[in-house]
């Protein structure tokens, strides 16, 4: 059998129509929901970041005091001044990804082999984000015999841009 | 003097017939178009060195060819005709792949989509010249331009089709080239092929890890026939974006795809034995290959220029050109025709988007074609 009956006879054309919406179907919801992955993040963070906001929030006290009530709140007494730094979304996430890479290295770290690491596992951008994060003081440079090498600031938080 | 005769008929001289000087042509122009050409070298001269091998006349019964039980070269033939080796390379192409190009304009997918159009026109044309169902599927997805989802795809529907649709499907990548061009100028008006595409948004490593998993669930629970290939494309990519397993991203996209590879290219240049390979079939498999790249091109290109008619922010439709899926190609050829308008319109990392899109629609269009005829 040839021609037109051939197709008719072999569900040609309803498995070409039915084939063809299946993968248009398929990539556009892909592509919709890609399109979408960017909002749903951002939306997660700030829910993220909310729920952190609500549980980091002191419980009353059972019987107030009001001597305490009316004095000044308590300096904090550690040696350093714990400072917190606010990063947007990417540089954040390259934060997060140079602190894992560094983990590898222990406490003191070089910055050239850090840059490799990185370049090597597609970061984006890293010169220019760790450029980012010495400039925000979120890494500093050893000085003596460690001279050249580098470590995460101590008492320096971070905290998502609002 | 008789026992001198007798060897020498059982040479491959004295066993020689004419089909097998063409087919080891063929194996020559491969090897040539490889090495001299660059045209998918990596492919070309594996299959090209296995026509050589699959056609030197040999006497049959000693378990030397590929289509004889028992022999290494029907060992080897094994993951193809099980269909095998082709997740094994798409596990290897997503551990080499950044979907980020395609991440950064997801709409541009859909020109993958639209290229898929070669394979069901194809399929339909198949069925009209009086080629079986299973046969015509398995000819239409050649229009993928995928060799692995093809050869995944005939192995399943057409297994005796394997060598055939193998060599037609490689033949017309290593030809995106010379096919594509002719079409897209013939589609395209100059002032579209200088259109100018806005950066695509950049894209954080978090999208890149979700993609995988996300991507891989969507696209299996619409077509879980495409399980094997998507699946395994998906699992590589996400060890590629995950960091913390670089060692096997590392092994699947070197030593286990280039393992693989060499092996899927001999056994398939191999099983183009003269007998089995040179028929009309052979023939109508290679025409209506040609008319599937063909068709695929088209419809990327003419699908791009319809998404321009409802859209502000417009896309060159060279671009579509790329929803055929052999990567990265048909992406250069459109980075070459866009630069031969313009030479600073650079539109590769457009052309990525669809190209890679490509890849996963054809994988989605065989999953398709397969579950319609897998018997209850």
């Amino acid at each position: 059998m040839r021609g037109l009956s051939a197709i008719a006879a072999a569900n040609g054309w309803f498995i070409t129509f039915t084939g063809l919406a299946i993968v248009f179907t398929g990539l556009a919801v892909l592509a919709g929901f890609i399109a979408s992955l960017e909002k749903l993040l951002s939306l997660w963070e700030r829910g993220a970041a909310w729920l952190k906001r609500l549980l980091t929030r002191q419980p009353p006290g059972p019987a107030p005091i009001p001597l305490a009530q009316e004095s000044p709140a308590p300096m904090p007494q550690e040696s350093f001044s714990p400072r917190a730094v606010s990063l947007s979304g990417e540089t954040l996430e390259v934060y997060q990804y140079f602190q894992w890479l560094t983990r590898r290295q222990g406490d003191v770290f070089s910055l050239s082999r850090l840059l490799e690491q990185a370049e090597k596992r597609g970061i984006p951008r890293p010169h220019f984000h760790l450029n980012e994060l010495l400039l925000l003081g979120l890494i500093e440079e050893l000085q003596g015999e460690d001279c050249g090498f580098y470590r995460w600031t101590p008492g320096v938080t971070v905290q998502p841009e609002e | 003097m008789d026992m001198i005769v007798e060897f020498l008929k059982n040479t491959g001289f004295g066993l020689v017939d004419y089909r097998h000087f063409i087919m080891i042509a063929v194996g020559i122009g491969f090897i040539y178009l490889g090495i001299a050409k660059h045209y998918e070298p990596l492919l070309l001269v594996p299959i090209g060195f296995g026509i050589l091998m699959g056609n030197v006349p040999i006497f049959k019964g000693l378990g030397l060819g590929i289509y004889e039980s028992g022999s290494v070269l029907n060992y080897l033939y094994f993951g193809v005709r099980q269909g095998i080796y082709p997740p094994l390379i798409f596990l290897g192409i997503g551990a080499m792949t950044d979907f980020s190009t395609m991440l950064g304009r997801p709409k541009l997918m859909l020109l993958g989509a639209a290229a898929q159009l070669g394979i069901f026109v194809t399929y339909l044309a198949a069925l009209a010249l009086g080629f079986p169902a299973n046969e015509a599927a398995s000819i239409g997805i050649i229009g993928g331009a995928d060799g692995p989802t093809a050869i995944f795809l005939t192995s399943k529907l057409a297994p005796d089709l394997v060598g055939p649709i193998a060599i037609a499907a490689y033949s017309y990548m290593a030809l995106v080239p010379v096919i594509q061009p002719p079409i897209m100028f013939l589609l395209t008006t100059k002032k579209e092929r200088l259109i100018r595409m806005s950066d695509p948004r950049p894209v954080s490593k978090r999208e890149k890890i979700i993609f995988p998993i996300a991507g891989f669930l969507l696209c299996c629970f619409l077509a879980p026939a495409a399980l094997p290939l998507l699946g395994m494309l998906f699992f590589g990519n996400l060890l590629k974006e995950c960091l913390v397993a670089d060692r096997l991203a590392q092994t699947a996209r070197t030593a286990l795809i280039d393992i693989v590879t060499i092996i899927l290219g001999v056994t398939v240049g191999a099983s183009t034995q003269a007998d089995v390979f040179l028929t009309a079939k052979s023939v109508g498999i290679f025409f209506l290959g040609a008319a599937s790249f063909m068709a695929a091109t088209a419809g990327g290109i003419l699908f791009a220029k319809l998404m321009n008619v409802f859209s502000h922010d417009k896309i060159n439709p060279l671009v579509g050109a790329a929803g055929v899926s052999a990567v990265p190609d048909s992406a250069r050829v459109v980075q070459m025709i866009g630069n031969r308008e313009d030479p600073s319109n650079y539109l590769l990392m457009h052309a990525m988007g669809p190209n890679i899109a490509g890849v996963i629609g054809s994988a989605v269009a065989a999953g398709v074609l397969w579950s319609f005829f897998i018997s209850p």
